[in-house]
């Protein structure tokens, strides 16, 4: 906590609907593409669960630690910075993240964190069901 | 007495599915004012809309057939309130 | 002006040919979407172009079409919605006889299918053994499915997302159902998501394909995304203040129970729990299905999600876990057995989802055992006592139509069962339309719910029209608004107005439909919901195209007539097809009303532009650029 854009993950409420993904990728990429978006929704239908994972913008975070190439760095909101001039693709921040948050896209050849939209975060404002809250504070708030 | 049967989400805020009431009044509108009444504000809030209109999202039925505020509610009748739904 | 074919636009046809173990492609023609939108309205083309009146539903040359709506993909409007399109193996003529098919089906295979940048499948022919598509970017892999032939839907799909190491694979799929050409068969995606009508999975076993699996990852490049986004936002604050989708979104369809009960309507059949819609029924009421519920799930795009997340902790059914369930499952897999221990329907919604059955079989499973109770299916035809009450016998009998044994064979072939059965069985036929069996009479209280079902443009089915504003108690003065300043009557016993409602409807689903979009998110449930003019932003905003309210209206009407013509080509488009059931008629009265919903037609016809035989006027073709399905 003490991070401006804290973003809480209530996973029970979930429902799988993707629209967070959609939003992302559309906000940052100007398309609709899920493997383009930063926040992830691991579907587990057969388990009656949906898992939303995004960055935590954690105290010291363990993908800028394992980075080899110092590709990452945190910015003072606690903000992911990625240098892809830097970054080999090795996923080490990926399998340090305890969040599985950050992504290595062997398709696009990029990494994808959240950024926090500029700081209104499209994820959180258009979840319906409250799965995200952003600092405390949900839609149904 | 009037009886009223709650099914739905109104059963799900009010914790209630059947109330019976020492009905004191004429209309349908006077039966949601003595549930407002006991049952505080949602009972409104979800029954009525902007204009104090009955909202169609709820259906109010006596005896299979829809009943208005206006509608006269004799004592010993019985209401069966739903939410609305056109199609599934 | 010329308009640029980019994006959404460029999507590709796949006509895959089983028999030859061949894949074709191209680019959807501009022309197609210009003329029928998407999904049920170009599937519907195809099948007019593919097929013939005597081609054999269970056969090579029945087209197993997959259509995308035309803004399926996009976030928001319940833009997860596509259709499977065959012809019927289930309510044909005769046994070998087609008739139209079609189901619309939601969960996330549309979406995921966008993004390989295919929106349509054509599939022929037949493969000699067992196989399964794999859709990849741009690619269609016909693959060996002998590892999957015997797997219920939900092990199909795990198996290939696992063989694949790929959780965000999904998988349309066929359950042993489907693969025993069981003719009600469904076409399963994700733990419930159905081509439920029409016998889609059976077709599918027909070909001996066992699913469909779709992985992509293609940008779906949508004309305005900026704007696209902000209008999405907006749509969906407004959405989701609205009391119906709160509603919608907490207890799903089940609450329509007690809707029945409340309004005094309920299936004909007394012995039912729903004769008359009694109060017994109340056990599997919405709320009474909650203690289940773990939360909520929802289809690709959609904020309303409308059904439970359930798991049974405790009991005979402990680990009973899936998605639902809907009110046609508490009433077929529930009331209609005499069933109002919500994890006894939970259960068995569960078993039919793994088999590929659809909800409906619990009708046959409680057809037959009257039968047997009136001695028409007897002793040397079963190896058990069939009576109410006895769920293992539920379980068995759905089982043994799934896998075609014993008094299964029979109710399998559904309607053509009943050949088999002793001629007395005939009497006890439920009641069809335009060939569809076992069309559930739920009494013809709600005349625009009756009449939109005996015209349905798929026979008996009740989605193509929904006037569900009827049962709203809407003022007068708000119904004429909403239908053009025609006067309709907010009365559900009066016929005033009817046949203009259930056109309108017609007209609207079916571009809804070809949108891509839920029909729970349109004018079914509230007159305050995306319609027209939504859907005309929604695609300027995908795709670029300019299509004002009436030009979208007359797309919808070309649809609608599109299809009316596929019912004369297989034998079902005469007037005499628009009649209210004799088995639904139990008293005088309701014969004198009969006469009532006949006394529509006229002005229904004549609204859609056809002659009083029910079939399209050559100018409503020429108008609608239909004339070519004159030739049959």
């Amino acid at each position: 906590m003490g991070r401006q854009l804290d973003i809480d993950i209530n996973t029970p409420n979930c429902t799988g609907c993707h629209i967070c993904e959609m939003v992302c990728s559309l906000y940052h990429e100007n398309v609709i593409n899920l493997d383009k978006a930063r926040i992830r929704i691991k579907d587990k239908w057969d388990e009656s669960l949906f898992v939303p994972h995004i960055c935590q913008l954690c105290e010291s975070p363990d993908c800028v630690e394992a980075c080899p190439m110092s590709a990452l760095s945190q910015d003072n909101g606690g903000i992911i910075q990625v240098d892809m001039e830097l970054c080999t693709g090795c996923e080490a921040c990926v399998i340090a993240c305890p969040h599985e948050a950050i992504r290595w896209s062997d398709e696009f050849k990029r990494l994808f964190v959240c950024d926090r939209c500029d700081g209104d975060p499209n994820c959180v404002k258009t979840c319906s069901v409250s799965a995200l809250a952003l600092n405390g504070n949900n839609r149904k708030a | 007495m009037v009886k009223v049967k709650i099914y739905g989400t109104l059963a799900l805020d009010l914790n209630e599915s059947r109330i019976d009431l020492k009905f004191a009044g004429n209309t349908l509108a006077d039966v949601i004012d003595q549930m407002a009444a006991q049952y505080g504000s949602k009972v409104r809030e979800e029954l009525l809309d902007q204009e104090g209109s009955l909202d169609y999202a709820y259906g109010i039925f006596s005896d299979g057939e829809r009943v208005g505020l206006a509608t006269r509610i004799q004592d010993g009748s019985e209401l069966v309130i739903v939410n609305m739904l056109g199609g599934g | 002006m010329a308009e640029k074919v980019e994006g959404i636009l460029c999507q590709k046809i796949a006509y895959i040919d089983l028999s030859r173990g061949t894949v074709d492609m191209e680019v959807v023609p501009l022309e197609w979407h210009r003329r029928f939108l998407g999904a049920r309205g170009i599937n519907m083309h195809l099948i007019s172009r593919l097929t013939k009146a005597d081609t054999d539903p269970l056969g090579p040359d029945n087209p197993l079409i997959i259509g995308l709506g035309l803004i399926t993909g996009l976030p928001g409007f319940g833009s997860g919605r596509y259709n499977i399109t065959a012809l019927s193996p289930l309510t044909g003529p005769s046994k070998n006889r087609p008739n139209i098919g079609d189901a619309n089906i939601g969960g996330h295979f549309g979406h995921e299918m966008r993004h390989t940048g295919f929106d349509y499948l054509v599939i022929t022919g037949q493969s000699p053994k067992p196989v399964y598509l794999l859709i990849t970017n741009d690619h269609i892999e016909i693959k060996d499915a002998s590892h999957l032939w015997g797997l219920d839907t939900w092990e199909t799909q795990k198996v290939i997302q696992r063989e694949h190491r790929d959780e965000r694979m999904r998988s349309l799929c066929i359950g042993p159902a489907g693969e025993n050409v069981a003719r009600m068969a469904c076409i399963i995606t994700g733990p419930k998501d159905a081509a439920g009508g029409s016998g889609m999975g059976a077709v599918m076993g027909s070909k001996k394909l066992k699913a469909i699996a779709a992985r992509g990852s293609k940008d779906l490049a949508v004309a305005h995304p900026d704007e696209l986004l902000r209008y999405f936002q907006e749509q969906q604050d407004i959405l989701m203040e609205r009391k119906w989708i709160k509603a919608l979104g907490r207890l799903g369809t089940p609450l329509m129970l007690a809707i029945a009960v409340a309004g005094g309507y309920g299936a004909g059949d007394e012995k039912t729990l729903m004769g008359k819609a009694k109060e017994e029924a109340k056990g599997v009421f919405a709320e009474n299905l909650l203690p289940y519920s773990l939360g909520h799930s929802a289809c690709a795009g959609c904020a309303v999600h409308c059904r439970h997340r359930y798991l049974v902790a405790e009991g005979p059914y402990a680990g009973a876990r899936g998605e639902g369930p809907e009110y046609g499952a508490l009433h077929a897999l529930g009331l209609a057995l005499r069933i109002t221990d919500p994890k006894e329907v939970l259960y068995l919604n569960g078993l039919v989802n793994k088999l590929g059955l659809p909800t409906q079989t619990g009708i046959h499973v409680a057809q037959a055992i009257k039968l047997y109770e009136e001695g028409i299916i007897d002793d040397t035809m079963v190896d058990r006592p069939l009576k109410f009450g006895d769920i293992a016998l539920y379980e068995s009998l759905l089982n043994d139509i799934a896998y075609r044994r014993g008094i299964g064979d029979i109710l399998a072939d559904d309607k053509f069962g009943y050949d088999r059965l002793p001629p007395e069985a005939q009497k006890y036929r439920l009641s069809s339309i335009k060939g569809a069996h076992n069309v559930v009479d739920w009494g013809l209280t709600v005349r625009e719910f009756v009449f939109g079902q005996i015209t349905s443009s798929l026979p008996g089915h009740v989605h193509r029209s929904r006037t569900g504003l009827g049962v709203l108690g809407l003022p007068a003065e708000v119904m004429q608004k909403i239908y053009d300043g025609h006067p309709v009557s907010p009365d559900k016993h009066s016929f005033d107005g009817k046949a203009y409602m259930t056109w309108w409807h017609e007209i609207l689903y079916a571009v809804c439909d070809a949108v891509g979009c839920c029909q729970f998110q349109t004018v079914m449930n509230s007159p305050n919901a995306p319609k027209y003019e939504e859907y005309s932003k929604l695609i300027y905003l995908a795709t670029g195209l300019d299509m004002p309210v009436p030009y979208l209206r007359e797309v919808g009407e070309r649809i609608y007539t599109q299809e009316r013509m596929l019912l004369w080509r297989f034998g079902f488009g005469e007037r005499e097809h628009d009649r209210v059931p004799q088995g639904w008629i139990h008293s005088r009265e309701q014969e004198e009303e009969r006469k009532k919903f006949d006394g529509l037609l006229d002005e229904y016809y004549e609204l859609h532009g056809w002659d009083a035989t029910g079939h399209p006027r050559p100018e409503t073709l020429k108008r609608l650029g239909l004339l070519e399905m004159l030739d049959g």
